[in-house]
């Protein structure tokens, strides 16, 4: 099992209340597998993706990646993790904006010490159809560009699991459906994939579908 | 971008910013500018006080009573001023009892005509008793100066072997002085002898208010014998000389005056820049503050990559030292480029002595100033970088948070 969450929970307080945007919830992902959450807005999906990234500590349960419980891990082990093994794509822009498509896109290679970062960030901008805009700032981009760049950005490292946030949420039916083929093909090559939607259409190539509702999460049959 | 460091980062978000960068530049050159021009400024009255001190060694003076200002005056600030003592005056009070040493001294204020060359203050002393001025002048002429000879003050117009005119005598330079931050500065010292004679040469062109006849003095310097309460002594030979028009000045009296004039000066000086600081210090911080909120989203991202936390907050701090640099740079540049050019005009203008430090104590006051300003930037962005993985977390979950 590459990623495992197990009974976890989230606190978070409105005002003096405490409540539980993740509650109790459990998944599990095995390399090459490729999820995707559905849910309403504000029932704790984005919350999930922070937790399994390790930016979130949980209240109580536990997420163990590769056999690790990343409740353990100090910040810089964490981000390392976060930096190598995982690649996050957050919800919305996600750009750097005082920095070209190219230079967002390797940041994580350069960061990661990795050589030929720039040449690996060239190719995934050409193989999203991308490759002219390399040199371009994000604010020129059209919000279907930089979610591309966002997830050659998140593919950089090669990482072993891929989670996305809400990727098309932005784009038109024909942009979706590329989007998710590219998560198909990323599953295809053998890294696990998580991705959180509002399409209502189980993606092509997607092995499990899971439901959240006010914290809670449901693995569909 | 070839590779992932802390400064191409920094540098890339400074420069994006140019509004931002400038103003927090801006602040902290005005700090600096300001830091370093005071600390200057307390630093050369300071260093002028201790030149009087250490060149003040005397007691007492006395002087004609009624001339206690400008015998201060002449010797703190150089202006020219003539009084006397009548002969037979001198002869008594050179016999003054308990006194260890006592030496007469003569000023003669120089014309503004084509009889002098400078307008200075000529002082003769007496090499013989001098307890004063011998010390230090005979560093530079051994014995003192002879017939004929002056040895100037560093702000007079003229260099060794030079010849200057006083009184339509042509004297030739026998030494020059190092500066002091006195009167000394723009006086003419010749012996005794030589002095008397100047004197008569002085009411023969027209000097007023100068006894006629040898021997007449300005100033009589004392030196009581150890022990001596000098409070006693200077009230007794007050009454007993009263009717010779005798004045005392107790010299620490007038050095603790002056001390405590200057203390408050820069008791006023160093509040202000204090509060300066605190006031730079508290506008910085609060963009940094705003900074950090303004940039959430951004730091969030980075912690998405897998940026630490710790380097987030380093990234913070480089770039407030990056925008103090030139800041502080600027600042220490432009208040030394201005104070050295306007430096004989404050000093002129102050009615305090005033001296300019030596070289490496102005290296230390430009240093100090330069790195005070320089760290302020950081400490200032400290509160915000520590608040770093705090906001950033949140920010990254929803767009816009
Ligand atoms: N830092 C926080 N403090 C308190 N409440 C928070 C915080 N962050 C999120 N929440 C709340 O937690 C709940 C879950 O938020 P989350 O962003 O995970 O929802 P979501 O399912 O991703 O929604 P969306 O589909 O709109 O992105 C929401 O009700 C939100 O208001
Ligand atoms: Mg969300």
């Amino acid at each position: 099992m590459l990623l495992e969450v197990n009974q976890a929970t989230k606190l978070y307080k409105r005002g003096t209340e405490e409540f539980k945007a993740v509650d109790n919830a459990s998944l599990s992902l095995n390399p090459g597998e490729y999820a995707v959450i559905n849910g309403q807005s504000g029932s704790g999906k984005s919350t999930l993706l922070a937790i399994i990234a390790g930016l979130l500590n949980l209240d109580s349960g536990q997420a163990s990646f590769d056999g690790t419980d990343i409740g353990t891990l100090g910040d810089k082990k964490l981000s390392a993790l976060r930096n190598e093994k995982i690649g996050f794509i957050p919800q919305g822009q996600c750009l750097l904006s005082n920095f070209t498509i190219i230079d967002n896109v390797a940041l994580p290679g350069l960061l990661a010490k990795r050589k030929n970062s720039r040449e690996r960030a060239k190719a995934l901008l050409d193989r999203l159809g991308i490759a002219r805009l390399a040199n371009q700032y994000p604010a020129r981009l059209s919000g279907g560009e930089i979610r591309r760049a966002a997830i050659a950005r998140g593919l950089i490292n090669e990482p072993k699991l891929v989670v996305a946030d809400e990727p098309t949420s932005d784009l038109d039916p024909a942009n979706s459906l590329n989007i998710f083929e590219l998560f198909n093909e990323i599953a295809l090559s053998g890294a696990a994939v998580l991705v959180v939607t509002h399409e209502s259409q189980k993606p092509n190539g997607c092995h499990k579908r899971y439901l959240m509702n006010d914290g809670v999460l449901l693995l569909e049959s | 971008m070839k590779r992932f460091s802390l400064l191409s980062i920094s540098v890339s978000n400074i420069t994006c910013r140019a509004f931002r960068s400038g103003t927090l530049a801006g602040i902290v050159f005005i700090l600096s500018f300001v830091l370093v021009c005071g600390s200057l400024f307390s630093a050369c009255l300071r260093n002028g006080i201790s030149s009087i001190d250490a060149r003040l060694g005397a007691d007492l003076l006395l002087v004609p009573s009624g001339y206690e200002q400008s015998a201060q005056g002449a010797l703190l600030r150089g202006e020219p001023s003539s009084f006397y003592f009548e002969p037979k005056t001198v002869q008594l009070l050179l016999a003054l009892p308990d006194v260890s040493e006592i030496t007469p001294q003569l000023f003669i204020a120089s014309f503004d005509s084509p009889h002098c060359s400078a307008q200075v203050q000529m002082i003769g002393y007496d090499p013989e008793t001098d307890f004063l001025l011998s010390p230090w002048l005979n560093n530079e002429v051994p014995g003192g100066p002879g017939a004929d000879e002056v040895i100037v003050g560093s702000k007079i117009n003229g260099d060794v072997g030079d010849k200057l005119t006083f009184f339509a005598r042509q004297y030739t330079v026998a030494g020059k002085l190092a500066e002091t931050g006195m009167g000394f500065d723009t006086s003419a010292f010749v012996n005794m002898d030589m002095a008397q004679v100047a004197l008569g040469e002085y009411i023969q062109l027209g000097g007023k208010d100068a006894p006629e006849g040898d021997g007449a003095a300005s100033c009589i310097a004392i030196n009581a014998n150890p022990g001596t309460n000098l409070r006693d002594y200077s009230k007794n030979l007050r009454i007993a000389y009263s009717q010779h028009r005798v004045a005392v000045i107790e010299t620490q009296t007038m050095l603790a005056d002056l001390s405590s004039n200057l203390d408050t000066l820069l008791g006023i000086v160093s509040v202000l820049a204090v509060f300066l600081w605190i006031l730079a210090s508290t506008v910085l911080a609060l963009i940094f503050a705003m900074s950090l909120n303004e940039r959430r989203r951004e730091f969030g991202i980075y912690r998405a990559l897998g940026v630490t936390k710790s380097k987030l907050a380093a990234m913070m701090l480089t770039e407030s030292a990056l925008l103090s640099a030139p800041g502080a740079f600027l600042g220490l540049a432009l208040s030394s480029v201005l104070y050295f050019m306007a430096e004989p005009l404050i000093s002129v203008s102050m009615n305090l002595p005033y001296l300019r430090p030596n070289v490496q104590d102005i290296a230390l006051i430009l240093a100090g100033g330069f790195l005070v300003s320089l760290v302020t930037g950081p400490l200032a962005a400290l509160f915000s970088a520590a608040r770093i993985g705090k906001v950033s977390t949140a920010a990254i979950i929803k767009e816009g948070a």
